[in-house]
C-alpha cells in the first residue's frame, strides 16, 4: 500500500499569505508558537490516491469483522460486564463495612490498595482511581483538558491528521495518551500530582502539533509545501542546533511513530520488530534500531522532510536505522553528526564544533534557510533559565523532603533537553509553575509520595521503554522513591549568549551530552565512577540499575558496576528488559526482580501487597 | 514431640525436609515435580509425614513452602522465596559458608550469605538453560549414558576438548559432532565440564565468592563439575555434609522452626 504523491513542488497561495502574516507578527513581536504558518497551509492531498487507501482500510476492517468470533466478542463482553458489577457489589459491601473514620479518609484522601483496578487481559485498568474528591475532581479536570488539547489541535489541520490515523496504526495508539496520563499519574496526589499534569500536558501539546505536521507533510498523504521547511532528526538526536533557523521545523522523526508511542502501548513495537526480524535481521538485536528498521519495512514512518540529520547515538544501532532509511527513502539527503568518542577531553571539541557547523551549512543548502544568531541567542537564554529551573529541582530532591518524583518529571527533563531546548515559550511557564508548587510544597514539608516514602532511590542505565512507568510503581509497591535518572543527569552549564565562537564551543558539549550517550560514550567512569559520586550527592539508598539484556555496550561495565558495589555496601537492584520488546522480559518478570530483593535482601514487606503480583501483560 | 515442615517445589524435583525440635533432620525425600505444583508438594508432604508418623502437614508445628514462583505451596502456612532457604540450609550446615551457587533443572543463581544466613545479595540465571540440570541431561543422552555415570566421566580426562557454543540446542550438536568424530569420550565431558564451569564464573562473582564456594542443587552432586570449577575459578568447593540437593527444603524447615518456635 503506497501512495506516492510528487507535489513537492506546487506553491500554495494561501500558505504562503500566512506565512507573510506570521513574519509580520514576529517582526511586531507578537509571534506565536508553533509558527501558524505551519498549521492550515491548504493540502495538496491527493484525494484519488486517499480514496485508494481508505478502501484498502475498510476492507481490511470488513475482512476483520467477518473473521471475528461474535459468539465469543460477546461472550467476554458479558463476563466483563458481570465482573465489573461482582466488583460494584464487592467495593461496595467493603464501603459499608469501613468505620465512619476509615470511609472519612478514604473519601478524603483517596484508595489505599491499587492492584485491585488491574484485569488480566485488559488493555486499560477497570476504572481510575480514586485519590481523594479534591484531587479525583482535579484529575478529571486535567484529563478533560487533555482531550479538549487533543482535539483542538487536531482540528487545526483535520483532513490530513484523519488520513493519517486511518493510514498508521501507531496513530491510533494515540487516542491513549490520556491513559498514558493516568498511569503515569498513579498514586500521586496533590502538589505531586499537579506539577506531574503541568508536565505531562506540555509533552502531549508538543506531541499533537507534531502528529499534525508528520501528518500534513507526509508525501503518502497531505504533502503540504511545508515540507521544505521541514529537517527531520532521528530520535536521539537533539533539536537546539534548529534554533538559529526560526522559519523551519525541526521534528524527531522516529520518535512518535516508534519511540514514544512504546512508551504509551507497551505492545506498539511488537510488529516492527517481528517484521525486520523475519527480513533476516538477528533476534538479538537491540530493539531501538531493529523497531525503526520494522517501521521502515512495514511502512510506518512518513515519506516527508527535506532532510535527515542522524548521529552516532547512542550507539552504531543507528547506523543500521539510516541504511534502511536511505533504502526505503531515497530522496531524503542525510547528514550524520559523529562526534568524538571520548568528549570529556576538551582537545576534541573542535571536532565536534567543525561537526555543528557541517551539520548547519548542510542545512542551509538544502533547505536555502539562513542561520540566524539573534534567534539563536535568544533561545538558548530561555533555555538557560529551564536549566536553571531544573537544578532548582534537583536542590530540592537532594534535600531530606524531595518533592519531584516519578515518569511524568522524568519524561519531562528529557523531553525538555533533548526536544523542546527551550524553543517552545510557553514551556517557560510551566516550569514557573512547577517550581512555585514545588517550593511551596517543600516549605510545607509536604510527602510528595504520600505514606510512600521509604527509600531513597537513583536510576541507572536506560529504562524500558515498555515500562515507563517503572519507577511509579517502585513508590506505589515498595515505597522507592526514585530522585533522578542517570539520563537526566546532562550537561547543565550554562551556553553562550553573546559570543559565537563559543557558543558553537557550548552547543558541541551540549550535543556530545545528548541522552543515552552516558553508557555509550565517554569512558568506563562517566558510568562507574560517577554513579557513586552521584549515589552520594542524592544520598540514595537503592540503585535500581537497569539491563537492556540486548545492548552489549552497557554488558561490558557489569562485572566492575557489581564488584564496587559490594565494596561499598549500597543496594543495587539489577532489573533486566528487552527495552521495546516486552515479550523477552515482561513487566511482570521486571516487577518480578524488585519484589525479591525487596523481600530477601531487605527483608521489607510492601505498602500495597496488591501491587506486588497483578497481570499487566496486555495493560497499556 | 513438634516436627517443622520445609518443602521446596523446583521445576524439576520436589524435595520435602522435617525437622524436630532441635533442629535435627528426622525426614527427607526428593521426588520428579509434577506438572501441578501443589499435586507434587502433597506428594513429597505424604512420603515424609509417614516416615515419622503423621498423617496430615496440618499436624506439622509450622510449614514453609518454596520453589520458583511464589505461592508453590498452597496449603502451607507460609511460602518464603527460594533464594532465602537455600541460604538458610546452607547456613545450618555449614555457618561458615559466604557464597553459594545454586544450580538445579532450568535454572543459576549466586547467593551471599550474611553471618545470621540471611540474604546479602544474589543473581540469577533464568532465561537460559545451558549449564543447568536440564542442559547435563540433554548431554547425558548424547552420550548414552545416566546421569551419575556422565558426571564423573570428565575425571580422567588427560585433556580437554574446548566447546564452543553458548547454548544448549548449540552446544548439543557440537558434541555430537565430536562423538561422531571418535574423539576420546571423557576429553569431551571435559570440554562440557569446562564450558559450564565458565558460565558459573559470573554467578560465583555476583555471590562474593573470592577463595571458596559452596554448591547446592542437584548439579552439586555432579563430580565433573566441582573439579572444572576448582580449577577453571580457582575456587575451592566446600562440601556440604548433607544432601546439597535438600538445602532449599532444609532452609525453609528451618525458618518454620524458628517462626513456629517464636510462635
Ligand atoms: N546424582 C546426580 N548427579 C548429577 N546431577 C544430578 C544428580 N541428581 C540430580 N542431578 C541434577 O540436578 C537437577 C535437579 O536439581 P534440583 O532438584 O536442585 O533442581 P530444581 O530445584 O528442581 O530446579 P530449579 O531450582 O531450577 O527450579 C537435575 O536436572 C539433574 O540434572
Ligand atoms: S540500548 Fe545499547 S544497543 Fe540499544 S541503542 Fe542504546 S546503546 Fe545501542
Ligand atoms: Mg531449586
Amino acid at each position: 500500500m503506497v501512495l506516492s504523491t510528487e507535489l513537492l513542488g506546487i506553491r500554495n497561495a494561501l500558505a504562503e499569505k500566512r506565512e507573510i502574516k506570521a513574519k509580520k507578527a514576529a517582526a511586531n513581536g507578537k509571534a506565536k508558537f508553533p509558527n501558524p504558518a505551519f498549521f492550515r497551509a491548504k493540502d495538496n492531498i491527493d484525494w484519488k490516491a486517499q480514496g485508494k487507501n481508505l478502501m484498502e482500510v475498510v476492507g481490511i476492517c470488513t475482512e476483520m469483522f467477518k473473521e471475528a468470533d461474535h459468539k465469543a466478542f460477546w461472550k467476554l463482553q458479558a463476563e466483563r460486564c458481570k465482573d465489573d458489577l461482582n466488583r460494584c457489589i464487592l467495593e461496595f459491601k467493603q464501603a459499608t463495612q469501613m468505620s465512619p473514620e476509615e470511609l472519612k479518609d478514604v473519601f478524603l484522601n483517596g484508595e489505599k490498595t491499587l492492584g485491585k483496578l488491574y484485569r488480566k487481559g485488559d488493555m486499560a485498568t477497570v476504572r481510575r482511581e480514586w485519590k481523594g474528591a479534591v484531587d479525583t475532581a482535579y484529575d478529571f479536570k486535567e484529563w478533560l483538558k487533555m482531550w479538549g488539547m487533543l482535539l483542538m489541535t487536531f482540528s487545526k489541520d483535520l483532513v490530513p491528521a484523519l488520513n493519517s490515523a486511518l493510514y498508521y496504526r501507531w496513530m491510533i495508539s494515540y487516542f491513549c495518551c490520556v491513559g498514558f496520563m493516568d498511569k503515569n499519574t498513579f498514586g500521586q496526589k496533590g502538589s505531586a500530582l499537579r506539577m506531574s499534569h503541568l508536565m505531562i500536558y506540555d509533552i502531549f501539546r508538543y506531541v499533537a502539533e507534531n502528529l499534525v505536521f508528520l501528518a500534513k507533510c507526509d508525501k503518502k498523504n497531505g504533502n503540504s509545501v511545508l515540507n521544505k521547511k521541514v529537517v527531520l532528526f532521528d530520535e536521539m538526536t537533539m533539536g537546539q542546533i534548529m534554533a538559529g533557523f526560526p522559519d523551519l521545523v525541526g521534528i524527531p522523526y522516529q520518535l512518535m511513530p516508534v519511540f514514544l508511542v512504546s512508551e504509551i502501548d507497551q505492545l506498539t513495537c511488537i510488529p516492527y520488530i517481528d517484521a525486520v526480524e523475519s527480513f533476516g535481521l538477528p533476534a538479538d538485536t537491540c530493539p531501538v534500531p531493529s523497531s525503526e528498521c520494522g517501521a521502515l519495512v512495514i511502512d510506518a514512518l512518513p515519506h516527508m522532510g527535506s532532510c535527515f540529520i542522524s548521529s552516532s547515538m547512542p550507539c552504531d544501532g543507528s547506523v543500521m536505522a539510516s541504511e534502511y532509511m536511505s533504502r526505503r527513502f531515497p530522496d531524503l539527503p542525510v547528514y550524520h553528526l559523529t562526534f568524538p568518542v571520548r568528549y570529556e577531553y576538551e582537545e576534541t571539541t573542535q571536532d565536534a564544533v567543525e561537526d555543528i557547523k557541517g551539520c548547519i551549512k548542510f542545512v542551509e543548502e538544502i533547505t536555502g534557510a539562513k542561520w540566524n544568531w539573534d534567534a539563536y541567542f535568544k533561545q538558548m537564554k530561555r533555555f538557560n533559565e529551564e536549566t536553571a529551573y531544573e537544578l532548582q529541582k534537583w536542590e530540592v530532591n537532594k534535600t531530606d523532603y524531595p518533592q519531584i518524583i516519578g515518569p511524568c518529571y522524568e519524561l519531562f527533563r528529557k523531553w525538555n533537553y533533548e526536544m523542546d531546548g527551550g524553543a517552545d515559550p510557553r514551556t517557560m511557564r510551566t516550569f514557573e509553575k512547577v517550581n512555585d508548587i514545588m517550593m511551596k510544597a517543600y516549605e510545607r514539608r509536604e510527602e510528595a509520595w504520600r505514606g510512600k516514602m521509604k527509600y531513597r532511590g537513583i536510576v541507572w542505565s536506560c529504562p524500558a521503554h515498555y515500562y515507563a512507568n517503572f519507577s511509579n510503581w517502585l513508590a506505589n509497591c515498595w515505597g522507592i522513591d526514585i530522585l533522578v535518572e542517570m539520563e537526566s543527569l546532562n550537561f547543565t552549564k550554562v551556553l553562550e549568549t553573546e559570543d559565537k565562537e563559543e557558543a558553537l564551543m557550548d552547543l558541541a558539549r551540549l550535543y556530545e551530552r545528548m541522552v543515552m550517550r552516558r553508557h555509550t560514550n565517554g569512558g568506563y567512569h562517566n558510568v562507574v565512577d560517577e554513579l557513586w559520586r552521584q549515589v552520594e550527592d542524592w544520598r540514595a539508598e537503592i540503585i535500581i540499575m537497569y539491563q537492556n539484556v540486548a545492548c552489549k555496550n552497557m554488558a561490558t561495565l557489569q562485572g566492575i558496576l557489581d564488584d564496587q558495589c559490594r565494596d561499598k555496601n549500597y543496594h543495587m537492584i539489577w532489573i533486566e528488559h528487552d527495552l521495546m520488546d516486552p515479550r523477552t522480559v515482561s513487566r511482570k518478570n521486571m516487577r518480578g526482580k524488585v519484589n525479591e530483593y525487596m523481600r530477601t535482601v531487605m527483608r521489607a514487606e510492601p505498602i500495597d501487597p496488591t501491587l506486588e503480583e497483578f497481570d499487566d501483560e496486555t495493560a497499556m | 514431640m513438634k516436627y517443622y515442615g520445609g518443602c521446596d517445589v523446583g521445576s524439576t524435583y520436589t524435595k520435602a525436609v522435617i525437622l524436630d525440635e532441635n533442629g535435627k533432620m528426622v525426614a527427607d525425600t526428593t521426588i520428579k515435580s509434577k506438572i501441578n505444583s501443589e499435586a507434587s508438594a502433597k506428594l513429597a508432604m505424604d512420603e515424609v509425614l509417614g516416615k515419622v508418623g503423621l498423617k496430615s502437614s496440618k499436624e506439622l508445628a509450622y510449614l514453609i513452602g518454596t520453589g520458583y514462583g511464589r505461592n508453590k505451596v498452597p496449603f502451607a502456612d507460609e511460602n518464603i522465596s527460594e533464594i532465602s532457604c537455600h541460604a538458610m540450609g546452607v547456613h545450618v550446615t555449614d555457618p561458615s559458608v559466604k557464597a553459594i551457587i545454586d544450580i538445579g533443572g532450568q535454572d543459576v543463581k549466586g547467593i551471599a550469605v550474611d553471618t545470621d544466613g540471611t540474604v546479602k545479595n544474589f543473581a540469577m540465571n533464568d532465561k537460559c538453560a545451558a549449564g543447568t540440570g536440564r542442559f547435563y541431561e540433554a548431554m547425558a543422552r548424547s552420550f548414552e549414558m545416566t546421569l551419575p555415570e556422565f558426571s564423573k566421566l570428565s575425571l580422567t580426562a588427560k585433556n580437554v576438548i574446548p566447546i564452543t557454543a553458548q547454548c544448549t540446542v548449540f552446544a548439543e550438536s557440537e558434541v555430537i559432532t565430536l562423538v561422531g568424530e571418535n574423539k576420546p569420550m571423557d576429553e569431551i565431558a571435559a570440554g562440557i565440564q569446562m564450558a559450564v564451569a565458565k558460565r558459573c564464573f559470573v554467578m560465583a562473582k555476583k555471590a562474593g565468592a573470592t577463595d571458596s564456594i559452596t554448591l547446592t542443587g542437584g548439579c552439586a552432586k555432579n563430580d565433573g563439575l566441582k573439579d572444572a570449577i576448582e580449577h577453571v575459578l580457582k575456587l575451592k568447593v566446600i562440601n556440604l555434609k548433607t544432601d546439597p540437593q535438600l538445602m532449599g527444603a532444609l532452609g525453609a524447615a528451618e525458618f518454620a522452626r524458628q517462626k513456629g518456635q517464636a510462635k
